[in-house]
């Protein structure tokens, strides 16, 4: 905050339910990728000694499975949260997913994600992007994806015995790899590319602690999304979007927060590596 | 078949023929007729009507006799008139050395004549006495007695019997080429092997792929086949004692052939312990397989070089088990394992030694006797086979299966373990706490930075040129490093691929090794040419001031002072780096050149002091790459004040605002000297756009 604490209006990217949403994404997915890399990778000494701590690979496992019931009231919560919006704000399923601050890819997003490249190269300017980049919406989807996969194989390995009354029994192994390997892909997906994205960008390191605040300074805004804020401006709604940015003990709070998840999803990381190089089965 | 057929039409031709059997019986019904030659004549009509030519009447067979009285010759009766089948066969087989009355010999009087089915084994024990009792002994003959409807009778393995051939005919079927399809007859029958508990698997068809199989294809003659192992008619299962196959009798089994091999085995540790009963000591078969018995060379046989280590000596040298029983040492497997030897063979190098090329192979024995390859006094010799010199030298020798970690060790290298395992984890633990408390407390401050647009130049052409030549080599060193330490993680077998052709792994090693050390030495031969650049020696001299410098950053961190620690061209961080990598080179290229010529260190050296130079190697080699992952790329990444990255190496520029302040004397030496432009001159050197970095 460069004028140091004096209460600024920020422009608000994210509703409060989306925040939430996001704090209990962070939680539970933190917890399924722990407990399952503890089964994952059983064979070495840390798994031993976590799975220790999290009270023995039973507890683990209630863990896991209270985390993916939070995960899933998360992924129905923002269903339902979407047919409202669309409801009160675009009218129309149209409107929603067609509109400038739809999730959906464009062909925008193409010609973005080539410009983005040339850029990296040092081949012309950098793209002015939209409300949502395409490797946001690209992030956004790989929920969607890993709820679909990891989710529907999750509950046959939960609930084998009724899923074998329709499925045969091999779909159960087939399952176990599925989960297995796509979960340790999603971990490494978040922890990395995500990870990448919100942290380790020089814009943003160490921290963007927007989708936590909802907020972002308008400086921030101008720079990243460009094109929203020509839009907003041009249309002359951006002052409605703006709020007062939370008081420093909110935000250093938040920081705790964000930093110890950080630190757990890096351990994860390192622990992948280490188990990946020198004790991969 | 066919004689019954044709006994049945007679049976409904010549039923008339009875009246006239009657008139031959008139004189040949009198027992004790004798012809003029005084051959018996006499046929006694009962038994004929109790024997297999029954149906039969006299003229019948005798067709040459068409009145009566009938001459005093008449024609000799041919067997084959009717029973041609057998009589084709039997020429060409071994039974027609008995001449003309071989049908006879067997089967008895035409006139009283035997069946065939009540023939065997009876009849054939009257010359073959031996073979038939050995059967009858033997699994097959039991399994006969208990009413075992697979019991092999003669001809099951012999053929039909009128047509049985010697078994060095090439077509019969025990003929050393034919004996494993007769077998396999049943033992390759999966039904048969289930009914009757025979566990092994696919006995015939591992014989037929193994060295003695292949062989005997080809033609050997003296091969082993089925029998040369499992004995022919008395053959018992290898539990009973009989057994040629049982445990204790295949060294004697295997002698038949291999007499000079099994007469080292039997002088060896593993045969005097058969000898004395020990029932875990090997016999031939236990490291050489059964049916399936390879050449080592071969990838496939348990013996070859890549595993006989690990899966033939390891299942018994690594057995927990039998190390408890019988007091070998624990640790012989694991040590091998973790030794160069160990881990070239486990990467693929098959020169290097395994247990075999040391210790022998049939003629192992315990290193205290004389005569062992792994006798003190031997080593020399057994150490130079692959280790050109040691003989002559006066080779000094310690402890051969040392592991690191525990075990006989050298005082020498327990202390360098000791002082690495100390030393690994406060080094890293303090760079660890050192740098996290660093970037905690420059996030927390959050100073923006400033962008005067000023950049200094830090590093000239020269310095970049040997950064390069280390930047290049260092991770080529970790990963061929680790490589030969990890075989068998998926990352290390691309490098070992080649690994039993060439050594390509080890020769970038030192490749890299030789690149690492010419750039060092190129850093120097840079200083000591160049008068101007010498300062950065005189620069980098550690003194009173980094220490307090050091604390100060510390305290500084913590929020414990206000005052921000000023440096002079390097600070403290930098220094350390330098020099620990200076020290870092040398110790490695010291402990790797001991390793490299291993053979020179051999000759001059104790043992251990490549087995120290070994372990130097490896805990300086983890100590330098974890220093270089958290040391320097906190220096020249995470650092905020740097982040994304140091770009000096690439132009040797460095933004001058940092320096500026926190380098405050450094920086006007920089502008004194020219060094320091503005961002106009240097805008195209400047590939990032983002005028600011976010602070959020």
């Amino acid at each position: 905050m460069p004028n140091g604490g004096v209460a600024q209006r920020q422009f608000i990217r994210f509703t409060r339910l989306q925040r939430i949403l996001h704090i209990c994404m962070i939680v539970s997915f933190m917890s399924l990728a722990l407990t399952g890399l503890t089964l994952k990778f059983s064979y070495t000494k840390w798994a031993a000694v976590l799975s220790h701590l999290l009270g023995g690979f039973e507890s683990a496992g209630y863990i896991h499975r209270s985390a993916a019931v939070v995960m899933f009231g998360v992924f129905i919560t923002h269903l339902v949260d979407l047919y409202r919006l669309k409801k009160k704000v675009h009218g129309t399923w149209r409107a929603l997913l067609l509109g400038p601050s739809s999730m959906l890819p464009s062909r925008r997003d193409l010609t973005e994600f080539v410009g983005t490249l040339k850029w990296f190269v040092g081949q012309g300017e950098r793209p002015a992007y939209g409300r949502w980049t395409y490797w946001e919406k690209f992030d956004y989807f790989a929920v969607f994806w890993g709820i679909a996969v990891i989710g529907s194989t999750g509950l046959t390995l939960w609930f084998p015995v009724f899923f074998t009354r329709f499925l045969p029994g091999w779909f159960l192994n087939v399952a176990t790899i599925i989960h297995s390997d796509e979960a340790l892909l999603a971990t490494g997906f978040i922890f990395t590319v995500h990870f990448f994205n919100t942290h380790l960008r020089p814009e943003k390191f160490p921290m963007d602690i927007t989708v936590f605040t909802g907020r972002m300074p308008l400086e921030e805004l101008k720079r990243d999304k460009p094109r929203e804020y020509e839009a907003l401006a041009a249309s002359g709604k951006l002052e409605e979007k703006m709020e007062e940015a939370y008081p420093p003990i909110v935000v250093r709070a938040i920081r705790a927060f964000a930093w110890a998840a950080l630190a757990v999803g890096f351990s994860i990381v390192l622990w992948i590596i280490y188990a990946m190089l020198f004790a991969y089965r | 078949m066919r004689a019954t057929l044709v006994a049945l039409i007679y049976l409904v031709l010549a039923l008339p023929g009875a009246a006239v059997d009657q008139e031959c019986l008139a004189c040949h019904g009198q027992a004790g007729m004798k012809s003029d030659a005084g051959k018996d004549i006499y046929v006694d009509a009962a038994k004929h009507a109790a024997s297999a030519h029954a149906v039969l009447g006299c003229k019948d067979c005798h067709t040459s006799i068409k009145e009566f009285p009938h001459p005093a010759k008449i024609a000799k009766v041919q067997c084959a008139t009717c029973h041609a089948e057998e009589a084709k066969n039997f020429s060409t087989s071994v039974h027609a050395l008995l001449g003309n009355s071989a049908c006879a010999s067997c089967h008895g009087n035409a006139h009283d004549l035997t069946t065939a089915e009540t023939l065997a084994p009876s009849k054939c024990t009257e010359c073959h006495a031996q073979e038939v009792k050995d059967l009858a002994d033997s699994i097959h003959g039991q399994a006969a007695k208990n009413g075992d409807h697979d019991a092999p009778k003669c001809a099951s393995c012999h053929g039909a019997i009128h047509g049985v051939k010697a078994a060095n005919e090439p077509d019969s079927t025990i003929a050393r080429k034919k004996l494993a399809d007769t077998c396999a007859k049943c033992h390759s029958d999966a039904g048969f092997l289930s009914r009757h508990t025979i566990p092994i698997a696919h006995p015939v068809e591992s014989y037929r792929q193994s060295v003695h199989g292949r062989a005997v294809a080809l033609g050997n003659e003296k091969a082993a086949d089925c029998s040369s192992c499992h004995g022919s008619h008395n053959i018992y299962p290898a539990r009973d004692a009989h057994s040629r196959v049982n445990h204790w009798k295949v060294p004697a089994t295997c002698a038949q052939c291999h007499t000079e091999i099994a007469r080292q085995f039997n002088e060896s540790v593993h045969g005097e312990a058969v000898k004395a009963g020990v029932r875990d000591a090997p016999v031939c078969v236990d490291c050489h397989g059964e049916h399936l018995i390879m050449n080592p060379s071969n990838p496939a046989s348990p013996l070859n070089a890549a595993h006989v280590s690990s899966e033939t000596c390891g299942r018994c040298h690594g057995d927990p088990r039998l190390a408890l029983r019988y007091d070998l040492p624990a640790d012989r497997l694991p040590s091998y394992a973790g030794s160069y030897h160990g881990l070239a063979v486990e990467g693929g190098k098959l020169t290097a030694a395994n247990c075999a090329s040391c210790h022998g192979v049939h003629d192992i024995r315990r290193s205290s006797d004389p005569r062992s390859t792994v006798n003190a006094a031997n080593l020399p010799k057994t150490c130079g086979q692959c280790h050109k010199g040691v003989v002559e030298a006066k080779f000094t020798i310690g402890p051969v299966h040392v592991q690191t970690g525990v075990g006989p060790n050298h005082p020498v290298v327990r202390w360098i373990r000791w002082t690495y395992l100390t030393l690994i984890p406060v080094t890293l633990g303090f760079m660890f706490l050192h740098n996290l408390l660093d970037l905690m407390s420059k996030l927390i401050r959050r100073r923006p930075r400033q962008e005067s647009g000023e950049v200094a130049l830090r590093m000239n052409l020269w310095f970049r040129v040997a950064h390069l030549g280390i930047m290049a080599s260092f991770p080529t060193l970790v990963v061929t490093g680790f490589a030969l330490k990890y075989p068998e993680t998926w990352w290390a077998k691309p490098l070992l691929m080649w690994e039993s052709n060439a050594g390509v792994r080890g020769g970038l090693h030192r490749t890299a090794a030789i690149v690492m050390l010419l750039a060092t030495f190129y850093h120097f031969v840079h200083l000591a040419l160049k008068k101007r650049d010498r300062s950065f020696l005189w620069a980098m001299i550690p003194t009173i001031k980094d220490a307090t410098d050091m604390l100060d950053v510390f305290r500084y961190n913590l929020g414990l002072t206000k005052q921000e620690p000023r440096f002079t061209k390097f600070n403290y961080a930098e220094k350390m780096e330098y020099w620990a990598f200076i020290w870092g080179t040398m110790v490695m290229a010291l402990s790797g050149f001991l390793l490299w010529f291993n053979n020179f260190a051999l000759r001059h050296f104790p043992k251990w002091i490549t087995d120290a130079a070994t372990a130097v190697h490896w805990y300086e080699a983890l100590l330098a790459t974890f220093s270089i992952l958290i040391w320097h790329f906190y220096l020249v990444i995470f650092d905020p004040a740097v982040y994304p990255m140091d770009t000096a190496w690439l132009d040797g520029k460095i933004p001058a605002d940092h320096y500026r302040h926190t380098r405050p004397g450094y920086y006007c030496t920089l502008v004194r000297e020219g060094l320091v432009e503005t961002s106009e001159e240097s805008e195209d050197s400047e590939s990032s756009p983002e005028p600011t970095r976010g602070d959020d």
